[in-house]
Parts: C-alpha cells; sequence; structure tokens
C-alpha cells in the first residue's frame, strides 16, 4: 500500500470529512475498477478508503478499450488481465466481499463444448478466468476466505475446449461464499467441497462435468436460489435440494428426463424441450412457469397441490391442460405460444375451442400473451357452448392489428359479472377499429369493466 | 413536526406514542417512535431508558434532522400501508401495492435530489443516525455523481482541490495499473 499523506484543508477535499467507511460503501457501489482507479487519481479520501473497497467488478473488454484510448496503464510491462485480479484481491484482502469478473465474448453450445469448429476456439489462457491457475490467484488470497459473492463470466473460445477447476478451487478457498455465478465455462466437479453458506447458485452457458447434478446435489445442500441456464453435460438431471425456494431451469432437449425434488420450492421457471420423463416433486409449488415444446410420455406432478399461478408457453395444451390446470385451484393463468408456432395450430391442437373457454372461464385472472390471443380469437368463431358458470374475475388480451374485434365476443361472454377486462390494441391497428369496437362491447357487456391500452 | 412537546402517548389521541429529539441548535422535533425507531442510535437510546424528556442530537443540526425525520416518516408510514394492504382481502390494495412502491421510488429520488453540502451533511446523518436506508441512498448518489467520469471530471464535480504532487500521482497510476486497470 502506498503511503501518501493527507493534509487536512478546508477546501482540498470536501470528501475528507466524511467517515472513510462511508467512502468505501460509495467506492463498493461505483464498484468498476475503472471508475475506482479514477477515484483514487481525483481524491485523497477516495484514494485512502478504495483500499476498504468491498465490492470491485472487472471487465476485460472495457480494460481493452480504456488502453486502446490510452486512459489506463498502457504498453508491454502491464499485468494480464488475470494477474491484475490476483493483484487487486491481495490489495483489497479481507474488506473485499464482492468480486466481479467480466471476459465474456463469443458463441457456442454448452453441449458442443468439446467439438468447437477449428478456428472458433483460442489456444491462450490469459482470458481463461474459470482455469485451476486463474482463480487460485485471487481466490487464495486473504480475500478467499471473506468473499461472499463471485461472478465470474468467462471467454468462451479459451474456455469451451478445457475443463476447468474453478468450481473445486472455490469451494475449498471461499468458504463464506454466499451468492456464485458462473457463466460461459466448462467446469469440472472433481474434489468439489461441501459449501453451506452458499445460498444462490447460477450457471449460465455452462457444460457441467455433472451429468445427473449429484455432486451439485451433495456440495450445495442449503442453495434457495439455483439458476441452470443453458446448462449442457447433462443426461437425466435430478435437482434434489431441500431449501430450494426459487429455480430457474433452462435446458436443452438432450437430457431424457427432468426431475425436480424440492419440499420448500415456491417458484419454477423451467424451460424445457420434451422430456420423456418430468418429475416434479415440490409441493410447496404455488407459481410455475414452463415453457415445453411437448410433454413426455412419464409426468410425476401429483404433489403439486400449492400451485395457483400458472404461466405456460407451448402448444401441447391438450397435454398439459388436463396435468397442470384441470381439477387444481389455479387463480391466475398466463398463457403464449412458442415463437415458431404457425397459424392455425393452436386451433388444430385444441380440437374443442369449447374446452378451451370452459377452463378460461374456471380461472380467476387470465393473461393471454400475444401470439395466443392472436390464435385464440381465430378459435372464437368455433365456439358453440357459453353456457357454463364463470370464476372469471380478470381478463387481458392482446388485440392483433387486424379487424378480428366482432369475433371476441365469445370470449366476453365467459366473463364472470363485474369482471375487469383489459384489451390492448396494437399500436398499429386503426383508429376506426378501436372506435367502432369499444362502444358495442361496452353496450353489449354492460357490467364488464373495461381497460384500454396499446401494445407493440 | 417542528412543534415542542413530551415524550408520551397519543399525542393525537389514537394510542401511538411520540418522542422528542431535540437538534444540535437546540430545535425540537415531535415524531412517531416508530419513525424515529428507523434510527438504530435512536431506537437504542429509547430502549436504554434516555427518551425522557427528549433525546438530544449533538451532531446533527435542525435543519438535516428535519430532512432525516421527514424521510423516516415517509418509509415507516409505507410500511404500514403495505403491511395492511398485505393482510386485507381487499383485491385493490393488493393490487396497489406496486404504484406504492413506485411512489415510494418516486418519493427517495426526489427526496436526495439536493445540493453537495447537504448530501454530505445527510451522509454524516445517516452513518451517525444509523438509519441504512437512508445511508445507503445518500451512497448511492454519490456513487452515481462518479460513474463514468474521469479523475478531473470528479474534482470538478466535487470541487476538490488536486494536490497530489506529480510523483504521488505517478505512484497511484502505477498501483492502479497493477490492480484496478
Amino acid at each position: 500500500m502506498i503511503s501518501v499523506s493527507r493534509r487536512m484543508s478546508a477546501s482540498g477535499d470536501p470528501l475528507d470529512a466524511l467517515p472513510s467507511a462511508v467512502l468505501a460503501d460509495v467506492l463498493g457501489r461505483v464498484a468498476d475498477a475503472g471508475d475506482i482507479a479514477a477515484c483514487r487519481l481525483a481524491s485523497r479520501a477516495l484514494f485512502s478508503a478504495s483500499y476498504q473497497c468491498p465490492r470491485v467488478r472487472l471487465c476485460a473488454a472495457d480494460r481493452a478499450r480504456s488502453r486502446l484510448e490510452g486512459r489506463g496503464g498502457g504498453g508491454g510491462g502491464s499485468p494480464s488481465f488475470r494477474a491484475t485480479v490476483g493483484n487487486l484481491a491481495s490489495l483489497l484482502g479481507s474488506h473485499l466481499w464482492s468480486l466481479a469478473l467480466d471476459a465474456a465474448d463469443g458463441q457456442g453450445s454448452p453441449d458442443d463444448a468439446m467439438w468447437v469448429e477449428e478456428g472458433e476456439f483460442d489456444e491462450a489462457d490469459d482470458l481463461h478466468l474459470t482455469s485451476g491457475e486463474a482463480v487460485a490467484a485471487w481466490a487464495a488470497t486473504s480475500a478467499g476466505p471473506v468473499l461472499r459473492e463471485v461472478e465470474i463470466a468467462d471467454f468462451w473460445p479459451q474456455a469451451c475446449w478445457r475443463k476447468a477447476e474453478a468450481l473445486p478451487l472455490i469451494s475449498h478457498f471461499c468458504p463464506s461464499l454466499v451468492k456464485l455465478g458462473l457463466r460461459k465455462a466448462w467446469l469440472s466437479v472433481d474434489g468439489l467441497e461441501k459449501m453451506p453458506n452458499l445460498t444462490h447458485l447460477t450457471l449460465e452457458f455452462i457444460r457441467l462435468d455433472d451429468e445427473n447434478l449429484d455432486k451439485l446435489n451433495e456440495c450445495f445442500p442449503c442453495l434457495h436460489t439455483l439458476n441452470l441456464i443453458g446448462v449442457g453435460g447433462l443426461k437425466d438431471p435430478k435437482v434434489h435440494l431441500p431449501q430450494l425456494k426459487t429455480c430457474r431451469w433452462e435446458v436443452s432437449n438432450i437430457p431424457g428426463s427432468l426431475a425436480v425434488h424440492a419440499p420448500n420450492l415456491v417458484f419454477l421457471d423451467l424451460k424445457c424441450v420434451r422430456p420423456d420423463r418430468l418429475i416434479l416433486d415440490t409441493p410447496s409449488l404455488s407459481t410455475m412457469k414452463l415453457t415445453i415444446d411437448k410433454l413426455g410420455a412419464t409426468v410425476q406432478v401429483d404433489g403439486l397441490v400449492s400451485l395457483i399461478n400458472v404461466h405456460i408457453e407451448s402448444l401441447d395444451l391438450s397435454s398439459l391442460f388436463p396435468v397442470f390446470i384441470d381439477n387444481r385451484a389455479i387463480s391466475t393463468l398466463e398463457l403464449e405460444l412458442p415463437d415458431s408456432a404457425s397459424q392455425y395450430e393452436l386451433l388444430q391442437e385444441v380440437n374443442h375451442p369449447d374446452y378451451l373457454l370452459r377452463t378460461l372461464a374456471s380461472i380467476s385472472e387470465v393473461k393471454l400473451a400475444p401470439r395466443f390471443s392472436s390464435e385464440l380469437i381465430r378459435c372464437l368463431a368455433l365456439c358453440r357452448d357459453n353456457q357454463f358458470r364463470s370464476s372469471l374475475k380478470k381478463l387481458l388480451i392482446h388485440i392483433p392489428p387486424s379487424d378480428c374485434t366482432f369475433q371476441l365476443l365469445p370470449l366476453f361472454q365467459i366473463c364472470a359479472p363485474f369482471c375487469k377486462v383489459t384489451v390492448l390494441f396494437h399500436a398499429d391497428s386503426s383508429d376506426d377499429i378501436r372506435q367502432a369496437a369499444m362502444p358495442i362491447w361496452i353496450e353489449s357487456f354492460p357490467e364488464i369493466r373495461w381497460q384500454w391500452g396499446p401494445w407493440k | 413536526m417542528a412543534s415542542a412537546g413530551e415524550s408520551g402517548d397519543g399525542a393525537d389521541g389514537k394510542g401511538v406514542t411520540t418522542i422528542t429529539i431535540i437538534s444540535s441548535d437546540n430545535e425540537a422535533f415531535e415524531v412517531l417512535e416508530a419513525a424515529a425507531s428507523m434510527s438504530l442510535t435512536i431506537r437504542h437510546l429509547i430502549e436504554d431508558g434516555c427518551a425522557d424528556g427528549g433525546i438530544p442530537l449533538p451532531n446533527v443540526t435542525a435543519g438535516i434532522l428535519a430532512k432525516v425525520l421527514e424521510y423516516c416518516s415517509k418509509h415507516v408510514a409505507a410500511v404500514a400501508a403495505s403491511s395492511e394492504a398485505g393482510s386485507s382481502s381487499n383485491a385493490a390494495d393488493a393490487a396497489a401495492a406496486p404504484e406504492k412502491e413506485e411512489d415510494l421510488a418516486s418519493f427517495d429520488k426526489a427526496f436526495i435530489d439536493v445540493e453537495q453540502d447537504t448530501l454530505y451533511d445527510l451522509l454524516m446523518a445517516a452513518n451517525y443516525l444509523e438509519v441504512k436506508g437512508l445511508l445507503d441512498l445518500a451512497c448511492q448518489k454519490v456513487a452515481d455523481m462518479i460513474k463514468g467520469k474521469t479523475p478531473d471530471a470528479i474534482r470538478q464535480t466535487f470541487k476538490i482541490k488536486n494536490d497530489f504532487s506529480p510523483e504521488q500521482e505517478e505512484k497511484i497510476r502505477e498501483e492502479n495499473q497493477w490492480a484496478f486497470e
């Protein structure tokens, strides 16, 4: 640490009057290493406080940019990005509790990590931040044991073709870690140690050598939040975490089965393709967002006794409704179709549009997203039966630009008395259509409370 | 708010407790105990039975104390309203919750949009009184004023005189290059 004497000048540095701990808090909110470097040159008070900065974010791209512009230290003598990170951790030591490193770039799929085309990968390792050497550079300093949050976004061309030891090393050197996020890497779990303080884990765009998530379940038993977004290398993954409350899981079509055993899980956002087996052993689950191409033959969801809010993005409604909606006390339902859905596919999928209307009428609050709204409107012309009890108290629909407003009548007929209906007209739809439709609806359904708005 | 009064029950006859806080320049403020207790410093004094006759704050002037108490009163009222909505079976109450959060965010944004001297005083007061939410708000404001600026621009913003010698500046640049850039 450099010793720089501080002259207490009344007008020299007004920040002098603020306690060092407060200025350190400020610098922790600034976080960007380049900005902190600027602060150190601008003010004695900030310079002194910088040694207690609790949170720093280093971005390789920003660093390269500032060097090109001549702002940062330049030249061949400057340390590599990985070395800089190690130096920073050594300098801040036990004051540092949050470290974010970003070297992200490149493209590719985690499942294809070993088969990256020649020319797409980089044999250098200066930006391979999840390698054992790179992690040890900062984790093995006095910062390691006190760090509570770490995020690393690796450089995919250097990370994709070699397995990295980031997870075992972090588990060894950073026992106090509460929040960990790793992106764009191929990760080994050999030697992974238990991390009982870790409550938040995000793995994004990762090839993970833990095909059924056995090691993850064993070594991170206290997770409350788990985000597995684009994690490849999985075969029959099972999330088995007793304290999990929130889970976001986005998985490719490679795993044959998916299972979640989490007695305290309340929120699940699951994006999958066509798993042969789907097991949700989640008795506390109250909110589920499900994006799926097709539900497989084996579905075990008997334990979903607490489910009340459901968001489905799928065409496979004839499979999904009986499993997740029928005979359950669902109070909020949001529906959307996949991007890939073509015109009339919903009509083909749902043999009896009346069933669709009957299902919507059984729910207290329904939100129909744009693509679903558009296709539902096509189905409504074939609806015959609207004589059933309705629980529908709140409805939101997106009207496409075309003039289809007269087709909506069967949908409004299923609204319960005093239902609040929000109609969002597409921004490109003509004023004439809106102005013709609205009075007719208001007059035809005097008990409905209407709200209007645009969407695009 | 700036009225003299003794701590006691039911200043408004509704059974709520108020206490008196006295600024460094001897101005007395009567506030709800719940609002004052957003300050951990004041809360500990109340718990230790030091609130009788008023709580003196020799480090906080009337002008800044008024601002701090305004912040605390607003936030404690928002918490109370939010718990009522949470326990209410009225759907309108539940639906209004996000709007009320937005109101509070707007209040905070306007509240912290102050002159720099006032901002420093608020920082000092929030730190001394341990009002976490206000300290976070003020620190974030200062951080936002710093982000993306060069050293010269930071000095201009905060009216800092550059009194580093060229040698000191060079050493800082070297260390910056080694660990930050």
